[in-house]
Formats: C-alpha cells, sequence, structure tokens
C-alpha cells in the first residue's frame, strides 16, 4: 500500500516514457501584474514563446525586467494574471519536480552537507536509498565535488556552491531545468569557468533548458535560441536563433564571425531597452555595440 | 622596559595556539578584581575616609558577605534553595520550551491559525508575568503550580516571538526550491522551515531563560516561598534575609542568582553550535 502510493506520486519522474518531454513548454499570450487599479504594476506583458524540447533557449533582457518574475510564472510558485503557460499541453497548476528551478545566488541549505543538499530531490521524492545514493555519487564525482561531500556550503567557494547546485538539480532529472543567472554574483573568472562547464553538462544531458541571463557571451555560447526581452512591462522584443555548431567555449564568441553578428545584434536591441530602464536619458551613454 | 616588552612578546609568541583564551580570562579576571576592590574600598569608607560614602558605604564588604557565604555552603537549606529555584526554572521553562516553539511553528506555517490566535496573543503579551503572580496565587490549585505557571510565561512570549521572527525571515527561495525539488509539505516543514528556525529558538531560549530568573525569584518573594518551607527558593531566601535583618546574606542570595542565570545561559550558548553544526 505505501509502496503503491510512492509509485504513484512519483510516476512522472521514474518512467522515461513521461520523463522526457512529449511537446516542451509553451507560454501564451502570459501577463502578470500585481496589486488593482491606480496602483497596479504590470510586470509581463503578452509574453508568448515556445521552450523547445531538448534544446537551451536563453533569455536575455535588462535586469529588473521581469524575467525573475516570469521564471517563477514557470515554476508554478505564482500563477499568471492572463494567459497560459502548458507543460506538455497541460496547464501548470503549481511548483512540481519536473520543472526544475536553480536561482540566482545560492538557494542550497545551509544546514545539510553538499552530499545531502544533492540527495534531497531524490529523497523527498522516495526513490530508494541505494539507487540515489550511487547517482549521487556520480553526480559529484562529475561536478569535481566528491570530496567535498561532507563539507556544508558556508565552508564552500562561490563556484563549489554553483557546481553543488547544478548537482542537486541533475540529481532529481527534471524534464525541464530553468535556470535564473544562476551564475550571478561569481567573479569574472570563475563565471567564465562555469558557463564553460555548464556548456559541456548540456552537451551531456540535452535536456530542456530555460537559461536566464544578462550575459550576452553567457548567452551565445549555451544558446540554441535567444530570446531578447524588453524592460518592465516585460515583452518578448526578438528571437535570434544560434546555429553554431557545438562544443562551443567562449573564445568561439570572440573569434566566430557569426556569433559576432549575433552578439551584436542581441547588444543592439538590449541597449535600447537599457536606455528605456534608465529613464530614456541616453545622452549619457555612447553606444557600446 | 624594552626588556619586559621582549619577554612579554616572546611569551605571547609561545602561546600562540589559544592567545586569545588566555587574553579573554585575563581580562575576566581583572575585571572582577576591580570591581571587588572598589566594593571593599567603599564599603570600608567609613574607617579610612571617616564618613560612609553614599550607597556603597552602606552595602556589607566583599570579606563580610564572603565569610557568610563560606559559612552558608555547609548548610542545607542554602542548597535547597538552589534546588528549589533551579528545578521551578528548568520545570517552568522545559514547559515553555515544548508548547512554545510548536505553537510558534504552528502560527508562523497556518493563516488561519494566526489570524484567530495572534491577535489575542499579542494582548496578553505585554502583560508582565509578575502581573500574574496574585490571580496565578488565588485561582490556580496549588501554591507550585501558580510560580511554575509565571515562570512558563516569561519564557514563553520570548520564545513564541522569536520562533515568529525566525520564521519570517527564511528566504522563500529555499522553500521554493524545495517544493520544485518535489518536497512534500511535511518534508518542506522538517527539513527547510525547522532547521531554519532553530537559530532563533536558540536566540529566544538565552533570552527566555534569563527573563525566567527574574521571574522565579520575584514570584517566590510574593508567594513566601511556596511549598519549599525553609528552603524556598533564591527568591525566598533574599526576602528572608532581608526580614531577618541578614544583610551579607542578602548579597549572598543576589549573586548566588546570577551564577545561577549565568550557568543556564552558558549551557545554552554550549549547546548551540553543538546542534547547529552547520553553523
Amino acid at each position: 500500500m505505501e509502496m503503491n502510493k510512492k509509485k504513484q506520486k512519483n510516476f512522472v519522474n521514474k518512467d522515461p516514457e513521461i520523463t522526457n518531454l512529449a511537446s516542451g513548454m509553451e507560454v501564451q499570450g502570459v501577463a502578470k501584474y500585481y496589486g488593482d487599479g491606480p496602483l497596479r504594476r504590470t510586470v509581463i506583458e503578452d509574453c508568448s514563446f515556445t521552450l523547445e524540447r531538448g534544446k537551451v533557449t536563453v533569455m536575455i533582457g535588462p535586469s529588473g525586467g521581469g524575467k525573475s518574475t516570469l521564471v517563477r510564472l514557470l515554476a508554478g510558485f505564482e500563477k499568471p494574471s492572463a494567459g497560459h503557460i502548458l507543460i506538455d499541453d497541460r496547464e501548470v497548476q503549481r511548483a512540481g519536480p519536473d520543472r526544475l528551478v536553480v536561482f540566482q545566488e545560492t538557494a542550497l541549505y545551509p544546514w545539510m552537507s553538499t552530499e545531502e543538499n544533492v540527495l534531497f530531490g531524490p529523497k523527498a521524492q522516495g526513490v530508494a536509498a541505494g539507487t540515489a545514493r550511487a547517482r549521487v555519487d556520480e553526480l559529484l564525482r562529475r561536478v569535481g565535488l566528491a570530496g567535498f561531500r561532507d563539507k556544508y556550503p558556508a565552508q564552500l567557494s562561490g563556484g563549489m556552491k554553483r557546481r553543488a547546485e547544478l548537482a542537486r538539480a541533475l540529481a532529481n532529472d527534471p524534464a525541464v531545468m530553468i535556470l535564473d543567472e544562476p551564475f550571478r554574483g561569481l567573479d569574472a573568472m570563475t563565471r567564465s569557468l562555469m558557463v564553460e562547464y555548464y556548456a559541456e553538462l548540456i552537451e551531456e544531458t540535452r535536456t530542456t533548458h530555460l537559461f536566464v541571463t544578462t550575459d550576452v557571451d553567457e548567452a551565445i555560447v549555451l544558446a540554441d535560441r535567444i530570446l531578447v526581452m524588453s524592460h518592465r512591462p516585460m515583452r518578448l522584443i526578438s528571437d535570434i536563433p544560434v546555429d553554431l555548431p557545438r562544443p562551443r567555449h567562449l573564445l568561439d564568441v570572440i573569434a566566430n564571425n557569426k556569433a559576432s553578428d549575433i552578439k551584436r545584434r542581441v547588444i543592439e536591441l538590449i541597449h535600447l531597452e537599457v536606455m528605456r530602464s534608465f529613464g530614456g536619458r541616453t545622452s549619457g551613454m555612447k553606444s557600446t555595440g | 622596559m624594552s626588556d619586559s616588552l621582549q619577554i612579554r612578546l616572546v611569551g605571547w609568541r609561545v602561546r600562540l595556539p589559544r592567545p586569545r583564551i588566555d587574553r579573554a580570562r585575563r581580562r575576566a579576571l581583572v575585571s572582577f578584581a576591580l570591581l571587588l576592590l572598589i566594593w571593599e574600598l567603599g564599603s570600608t569608607s567609613a574607617s579610612w575616609l571617616g564618613t560612609p560614602l553614599p550607597v556603597l558605604g552602606r552595602i556589607p564588604s566583599p570579606t563580610a558577605v564572603g565569610t557568610v557565604w563560606l559559612h552558608l555552603l555547609g548548610q542545607a537549606d542554602y542548597w535547597g534553595s538552589w534546588y528549589q529555584s533551579c528545578l521551578r526554572v528548568l520545570l517552568g521553562f522545559t514547559a515553555a520550551l515544548l508548547v512554545g516553539v510548536p505553537f510558534g511553528l504552528w502560527l508562523a506555517t497556518n493563516r488561519l491559525a494566526h489570524g484567530i490566535c495572534f491577535p489575542v496573543f499579542e494582548m496578553l503579551r505585554p502583560i508582565p508575568p509578575l502581573a500574574w503572580v496574585p490571580a496565578a496565587i488565588i485561582f490556580w490549585p496549588t501554591q507550585e503550580l501558580s510560580i511554575a505557571s509565571v515562570i512558563f510565561l516569561g519564557a514563553f512570549y520570548t520564545i513564541v516571538t522569536n520562533v515568529l521572527g525566525g520564521a519570517r525571515a527564511i528566504d522563500a527561495r529555499l522553500i521554493q526550491s524545495a517544493q520544485s525539488l518535489g518536497a512534500s509539505r511535511w518534508t518542506v516543514f522538517r527539513r527547510i522551515v525547522f532547521p531554519a528556525v532553530l537559530p532563533s529558538i536558540f536566540v529566544g531560549m538565552e533570552v527566555g531563560i534569563g527573563i525566567t530568573w527574574e521571574v522565579v525569584v520575584a514570584a517566590e518573594m510574593i508567594s513566601g516561598g511556596g511549598s519549599g518551607g525553609a528552603s524556598g527558593g533564591l527568591g525566598f531566601f533574599i526576602w528572608n534575609s532581608y526580614v531577618g535583618g541578614s544583610y551579607p546574606q542578602i548579597i549572598v542570595g543576589m549573586l548566588s542568582i546570577g551564577i545561577a542565570g549565568y550557568l543556564s545561559s552558558s549551557a545554552i550558548r554550549w549547546a548551540a553550535p553543538r546542534v547547529m553544526r552547520w553553523r
């Protein structure tokens, strides 16, 4: 009985047919506003796009523009004020293990060791201890934290924390990975290492990704598609395919002509939006593109 | 001068592994020695100054207090008072902990419970525990129970308030990421909310146990020592010494409470990092 119940609760993750997304995620005319009447603040306005199955979609836009709000809607922590968010043609109702969110900065549990953090997801879903442990062992090795399994997050460096967090996300084998500026706050060196590292990881796993960032180079290295978003209220401005060969490296973005073209397009689009977010005072800054 | 500096430097370097503990201890000793010195000089001011200093000159001197204390150390009643007060504090405090932590967590996680209980809680909270003493003595069946309930209140409010504050400060991302990892409500509570609130519980305990000592002493004074009789607790001990005109003994009682309070909050401070190993 007990076993049955557990099985039923977790069938989403155990059955590979369902685990691997059938069609992807769909965002249809989504809007989000807070407050009412004259106090209403519109954060997202008429947003539509799809997250293709097995593809990395990178969302880029000015900070404070509403990207994190959209992430919370996709994750199911909040409901859209209008429009629909579908996963495999079913409406997203609440947070679930099929869509995994990695947050800005770190959200590791400070009271759990690295290993306990990574084990949290499988354990919460009732995966058998032996299976879970084997998987966690393998993941910790893959992110290079096997020697730090008993350390608490406070004892890890910034880059290690992000790697631990990625391992925790991957341990659940989610159908969709949603990463909200996961490398924000890292120093430039560590950040570029993490990006390269993550690009490799994508090669191996090929799950459906939404990767939110404000960094254009990061976007180009990781993306199959770049969604350029406007400043608040947030809309989709442009949907740019990135058909560069993989595996990619940060240096490619400098050397490759095609990549440079994409970079210029994205920067031009974002520049306008960033200016808008500064309240239209465009005179003080020259184009960076 | 330069020689002694040299020696001190060498000495400091030899003791390098634990210089901070030693320095802290040294300073603590100096601070106690200074206190005793000023106190002794003040209370004997009549003999060396010709006229007693205000306030200080009227207090029994440390030597007088020490002599009385030494004598009391052999008395069963004195230790009986310690035992009585410690027992009351322990009982009241444990009850406050066992009721306060779940109650606080319940209010923090349940909107309906918060809506219904919090206004009443906030109205009762400003009533000092000591204001309950007369009512408790009259309405509660036994004297011991009335003292215990007043002690309970002393720690209860602080613990609940701290739990609520700690729960409010939980990073929402921790809870959201747990939900997105597929955790049930109970798992989120047990493995995220509770450990997140634990530091606040310890703060509440540390403050709460201090209040408990304030309250137990006053309650014992007012209620006449409860059922303890001759050894009716440290509060009763002080009151009894006052009524009997044994002034050094009053000071002994006061210092005893200071020591008891210090020991109990030290115990909590000692336990905190051992329970919360991640900090």
